[in-house]
């Protein structure tokens, strides 16, 4: 039984999330820049020889082929490129997919890039885009959006627990507050219960502020096989634990529709080999496209039984200062949803916490870290398990 | 012993400002005849009797989409088409009828009002329960009333019969704002109207692809394996349990009855572009998780019903309404509404 992955992540590039003056290609060229010189002893030791790139193509900007566009943008021509779309889960299928190639050894050096264009769209044809990852015909043409599949989760949560509402807004007002410690945030704007509660609602119950917003941005991370990694950098972080799993598209076909199976079992899968457990985790990167997401991903990743999260929401323990500090980097909420760099954004984060990089928003001590990142409302999902060399 | 006078239903819930009811924006003669159809039970073969234009998914072989045998028979619009409807019904005493009509679709696009809607009835008769009909419907003179009004009067004329039985049922109308012969020559313009507010593309989905899933989304057809003994709803062709793709046995979940997990009020904004028409026209909208058979869900949008009405544990029944345009058609599905919704006020049944 091998104890890890045998793969470690020795750099990482992070672009500013929001409503960027930069185009694809920009935003592509500048993150790769930055992964590259973050690698403390730079790449010239070799040269990066596989890359997986998770996008969406929202907009329908490049719908086939995007490879070519980060080849042309980013000067990595020749090697392999491989797309990844799992709708929002892009990003940590990228990651898993990488570290799988270094674990193999067919790549000795890979990089991942994340990368989402979102809001130089007009307004009805963004709509149609945030769409287009959920169930079709049962979902969306009942009149759902991702909003309405997450309304229909978040009512039925808070019919089972009484509490809910009030642990939905205060996962809003966390993630804001958290979001104002990260300079790449897309809202670094402290918001309070009683505005998420006065919100208009887009899908009951869910209000404007329990949505992530629209975003561009993009995250990158390099890749190197675990025994090598002190060639790039002597703070190496680990990829200990991959996860992954998918379901049925639509919530109605799933024996229990409140829960997250793909997430269970990416979580399950993730923490089988891995040297530690739940308890020892220094911070937790959890997908909150809703508020309602974070409570659900808190009970399925294993930190509470169902309708656990909202002592656990409610009582600070997700807080920065918390027992389990959940998005101190603001998570999709206030960081901001590129959707294709979602996941490898998450990857930085843990990068940089546990290499204690992390500026304001630094958990002390930080070792250990979980990321977990879903596409649409469920269908699929990942857990990466970071930690410290 | 007396049958219960039957009460008349009104579907159109919408007025205009001058008080006129108007066809509601999910409804037309598609699904009204629809609705007439069903509440005829199970009697055989009924003639489907339709009086003006009809959109193409009559002839798309309804038997077939409907899981029972149905004959149709176009007549041309106006009170022409009503006078040969009825006529024909007359000649047909042993087999039940279902006389539909549609005012031009187009009908209202111009006038104002809360929705461009155009009037649609439905009514459904049985000979067979009151011989007399047929004499009645023969006396019946056309009076050149566009499709409401004609219905209305149609039905007010066979249910006040002389020391007679009262057993027609009107199964949907609403009466239309037009006026007589309100010549709209292009169908198609609804539609238009509808795309033009749509001010998107929506999600795609193919014709093939839709009218496969008919059979789950107008009948709540479901598989049981007869292997593993697992009910796959909607049905795929294949059993969700074992994989088995044969000997499966079709049948139908319950069309009432099913309750609702969790319910969620779309707001502006918050609905698919598809549906942007909708929110504008006629506001925010419910959609619901709804169990209709033990562990057999579907994800349905609430009608008849104002927004927020609705709660988790209240039990739904279904009925076939229209849910979004497509490649120049209307599409259709079953929506949910609460038992109440249902029976719009009438007379009191016997005791």
């Amino acid at each position: 039984m091998t104890a890890r992955v045998p793969a470690a992540i020795v750099g990482a590039g992070h672009t500013r999330f929001g409503g960027l003056a930069d185009g694809p290609r920009a935003l592509l060229k500048s993150v790769v820049d930055r992964a590259r010189a973050s690698v403390d002893r730079g790449l010239s030791g070799g040269g990066i020889d596989a890359v997986f790139l998770a996008t969406l193509g929202f907009g329908g900007w490049q719908i086939g082929n995007a490879s070519a566009v980060l080849a042309e943008a980013a000067g990595i021509v020749g090697v392999p490129v491989t797309r990844v779309e799992n709708a929002c889960a892009s990003g940590g299928y990228a990651l898993r997919a990488a570290a799988d190639a270094v674990g193999s050894g067919r790549s000795k050096l890979a990089l991942v890039v994340g990368l989402e264009k979102m809001t130089d769209v007009p307004n009805a044809r963004r709509r149609y885009w945030l769409g287009v990852s959920g169930d079709t015909e049962w979902e969306r043409l009942s009149g759902l959006t991702f909003a309405g599949v997450y309304g229909l989760l978040a009512a039925r949560y808070i019919a089972d627990h009484p509490d809910a509402r009030e642990a939905l807004a205060e996962v809003a007002v966390k993630n804001h507050r958290h979001g104002l410690a990260n300079p790449n945030a897309q809202f670094r704007k402290a918001i309070t219960r009683e505005a998420v509660l006065a919100a208009p609602k887009v899908a009951d119950p869910l209000g404007l502020l329990d949505c992530c917003p629209v975003s561009d941005g993009a995250a990158a991370v390099v890749i190197a096989p675990s025994d090598e990694a002190h060639r790039y950098t002597d703070t190496p972080v680990h990829i200990v634990g991959t996860g992954a799993g998918s379901d049925h598209l639509a919530v109605q076909d799933r024996p229990d529709p409140t829960h997250f199976a793909a997430t269970r079992r990416a979580a399950d899968e993730a923490f089988r080999h891995a040297p530690f457990d739940r308890r020892s985790l220094s911070l937790i990167e959890v997908h909150d496209c809703f508020t309602i997401a974070e409570l659900i991903a808190l009970e399925d990743l294993g930190f509470a039984e169902p309708g656990g999260a909202v002592r656990l929401t409610l009582d600070g323990s997700t807080a920065r200062t918390g027992r389990w500090p959940v998005n101190v980097d603001g998570g999709l909420k206030a960081k901001g949803h590129p959707i294709g760099a979602t996941g490898v954004s998450q990857a930085y984060e843990g990068f940089v916490q546990v290499r204690a990089q992390a500026g304001e928003r630094q958990v002390p001590g930080a070792e250990r870290a979980l990321l977990h990142n879903v596409g649409g409302s469920g269908a699929s999902a990942t857990v990466t398990l970071l930690a410290r060399g | 012993m007396t049958p219960p006078i039957r009460a008349v239903r009104v579907w159109g819930r919408l007025a205009d400002p001058q008080g006129h009811r108007l066809t509601a924006p999910d409804e037309d003669e598609f699904t009204m005849a629809i609705a007439a159809l069903e509440h005829l039970g199970d009697r055989s073969a009924p003639t489907l009797h339709g009086v003006g234009r009809l959109p193409e998914v009559f002839r798309w072989g309804l038997s077939g989409a409907l899981g029972r045998s149905v004959a149709l028979c176009e007549h041309p619009p106006g009170a022409e088409g009503w006078k040969a409807a009825l006529t024909e019904v007359a000649g047909a005493a042993s087999t039940p009828s279902i006389v539909f009509g549609v005012d031009g679709p187009g009908h209202l696009l111009d006038s104002p009002g809360p929705w461009p809607g155009f009037g649609a009835a439905a009514f459904a008769l049985d000979l067979r329960e009151d011989p007399g009909l047929r004499e009645r419907l023969l006396a019946w003179v056309p009076n050149g009333a566009p499709t409401i009004e004609a219905a209305q009067a149609i039905v007010d004329a066979l249910a006040q019969p002389p020391g007679g039985r009262p057993t027609l049922d009107l199964a949907g109308w609403a009466p239309s704002t037009a006026g007589p012969g309100g010549a709209d020559p292009e169908p198609s313009r609804h539609l238009e109207r509808w795309a033009q507010r749509a001010v998107s593309e929506g999600a795609y989905m193919p014709e093939a692809r839709y009218r496969e899933g008919i059979a789950s989304h107008w009948r709540l057809a479901a598989d049981r394996c007869p292997r593993c003994s697992t009910v796959t709803f909607p049905v795929r062709g294949w059993c969700r349990g074992c994989g088995a793709a044969d000997d499966l046995v079709r049948f139908e979940l319950p069309r009432s009855g099913g309750r609702v997990e969790a319910v969620t009020t779309i707001g502006k904004g918050g609905q698919p572009t598809e549906f942007d028409p909708l929110v504008e026209f006629g506001g925010a909208y419910d959609v619901a998780l709804v169990e209709l058979a033990p562990g057999l869900r579907a994800t349905l949008m609430m009608t008849d019903s104002p927004p927020g009405t609705v709660r988790a544990g209240d039990r739904i029944g279904t009925v076939l309404r229209r849910l979004y345009p497509m490649d120049g058609q209307w599409r259709y599905g079953l929506k949910a509404v609460l038992p109440a919704a249902r029976e719009a006020p009438g007379p009191a049944p016997d005791p």
